[in-house]
């Protein structure tokens, strides 16, 4: 007989009824036997390779062919389309009541959803059995897909739990239909990959006003110090003056803290803008010691709009005892910003704005009252 | 005519039930095999003959049993098949309506 065809055979022998695996071996046998007599050896052993091969792509074809219309499609695309629905009203219901979970690109949404797809998938299998995991197949698909193709910024915790819970959900709601030891069994590989995928997201909610200030590294210039003040979180009041002439006034919240391990100092102004929207406000303040000059800039958030204040050869940082004066040129002239401060406690902005080139200043414009927060 | 719950054939399920028709006692899948190749010009694979047997077993439309095994088949029994009354049926009903539909055809094709 041929050699090198174990595999064939026994792959033959699996995919057909049993006893039609054999009867097809021994026709093929039968056949090879009377070529055996009418051609060469060779000749014979070709035919009984190429015939086995040929037979053994047709029942693969068959069977593949036998699989696909047996799979319940539109039970399996209701229920995807009920998953689809179901999730949508969940986020809906969840933005009410727990809007940290109710982010799209939220692991603990979908560990939250679960039990509801758990439960689409039982009735889809109530239908068909193979729906429930033709549901989850479906899942998996589209999960991988989406992961693929997304653009957002997204946690590990959630790639894992979309390729994982849901699919996962939907194969234990077609497994409800069996056994009690099947579905604790599927119970706790859900709880385990449910477990494994929360351990991996990101704290849901995140408050940025919290923050640690950090210290300032040893290695930072002295110069550093005359910002030093802004360090920590601080409270008070605002006023600015608007275009029209009429002064708003709104509470603040100032919070500075070292940055780049202590060599730079960031501080931020969190407070309602005069139409009351929020408003945020990034500084960055470093010395560079090399050059011997102050590197400070402000990021404006509502517009993202970036203000260059000082650097080489460009604006100036004045230090008088522990007050500063900062003084740069922009779009609306040349503004100078004073930080007055009374004590550790306590510290006062007030900015002024020259548009003829200094000799007069248009002050008032904008005056902040900060004391630190308890 | 015919009602939605009969057996409906496909092509390949067509020429095998006539194949095992025409060997009668002596149908297994080699003999249907080349029944098919010498008769319709056909080429078959085993595998394909066996799936399509299968397939109308399950259907009803024949029967099977195992023979004797024999040493020149390596010590493997045939698989014999049956057409039963209801594959007959099926193959009267096919043979109805492709009669039916086919009618006429090859004069109009004549004319034109």
């Amino acid at each position: 007989m041929p050699t090198h065809t174990d595999w064939a055979v026994r792959t033959l022998s699996r995919l057909l009824r049993q006893g039609d695996g054999a009867a097809l071996l021994g026709d093929l046998t039968e056949e090879y036997a009377r070529r055996l007599n009418r051609t060469s050896a060779n000749d014979a052993a070709q035919w009984y390779r190429r015939e086995l091969y040929w037979s053994l792509a047709a029942v693969l074809r068959l069977r593949a062919v036998e699989c696909v219309r047996a799979v319940p499609w539109t039970i399996a695309a209701a229920a995807f389309v009920v998953v689809g629905l179901y999730e949508f009203l969940a986020v809906s219901l969840l933005s009410l009541t727990w809007p940290a979970v109710a982010q799209w690109t939220s692991a603990l949404r979908l560990v939250v959803e679960s039990p509801g797809i758990v439960a689409i998938a039982y009735v889809a299998a109530t239908f068909r059995r193979s729906a429930a995991f033709v549901l989850g197949a479906a899942m998996l698909c589209v999960a991988a897909l989406l992961n693929v193709i997304t653009t957002e910024d997204i946690s590990m915790g959630y790639v894992i739990a979309s390729l994982v819970v849901g699919p996962l959900a939907a194969f234990l709601g077609g497994l409800l239909h069996r056994g009690p030891k099947t579905v604790a069994s599927a119970s706790l590989v859900l709880l385990v990959m449910t477990s494994s995928a929360y351990a991996q997201e990101p704290t849901p909610a995140l408050d940025t006003m919290k923050t640690i200030h950090g210290s300032k590294s040893p290695y930072a210039p002295q110069e550093l110090d005359a910002f030093a003040f802004l360090v920590g979180k601080w409270e008070g009041t605002g006023r600015t003056r608007l275009p029209d002439g009429k002064v708003v006034e709104f509470p603040i919240t100032w919070i500075g803290r070292y940055i780049l391990d202590g060599t730079a100092i960031e501080d931020e102004g969190h407070g309602p803008a005069p139409d009351g929207s929020r408003s945020v406000g990034i500084n960055f303040r470093q010395y560079d010691s090399t050059r011997k000059v102050w590197i400070i800039e402000f990021l404006y958030m509502p517009t993202f709009e970036l203000f260059r204040q000082v650097h080489q050869g460009s604006g100036s940082v004045t230090v008088s005892g522990r007050n500063v004066t900062v003084t740069s040129d922009g779009a609306l002239g040349r503004v100078r910003e004073h930080y007055l401060v009374p004590d550790d406690d306590h510290w006062v902005y007030r900015q002024e704005v020259s548009t003829d080139g200094g000799r007069n200043w248009n002050e008032g414009r904008t005056d902040l009252d900060l004391r630190r927060s308890k | 005519m015919g009602t939605r719950d009969e057996v409906l054939l496909g092509t390949l399920e067509h020429i095998v039930l006539l194949g095992v028709l025409r060997l009668g006692s002596e149908a297994y899948g080699a003999t249907i095999r080349d029944e098919i190749e010498q008769r319709g010009g056909r080429a078959m694979s085993f595998g394909a003959v066996y799936v399509t047997l299968q397939r109308m077993e399950s259907k009803g439309l024949v029967t099977s049993r195992l023979g004797e095994p024999t040493a020149e088949r390596g010590g493997r029994a045939k698989r014999f098949f049956q057409v039963t009354a209801e594959g007959r049926r099926a193959l009267r009903r096919v043979q109805d309506v492709v009669g039916a539909m086919a009618e006429g055809l090859k004069t109009a094709r004549g004319t034109t």
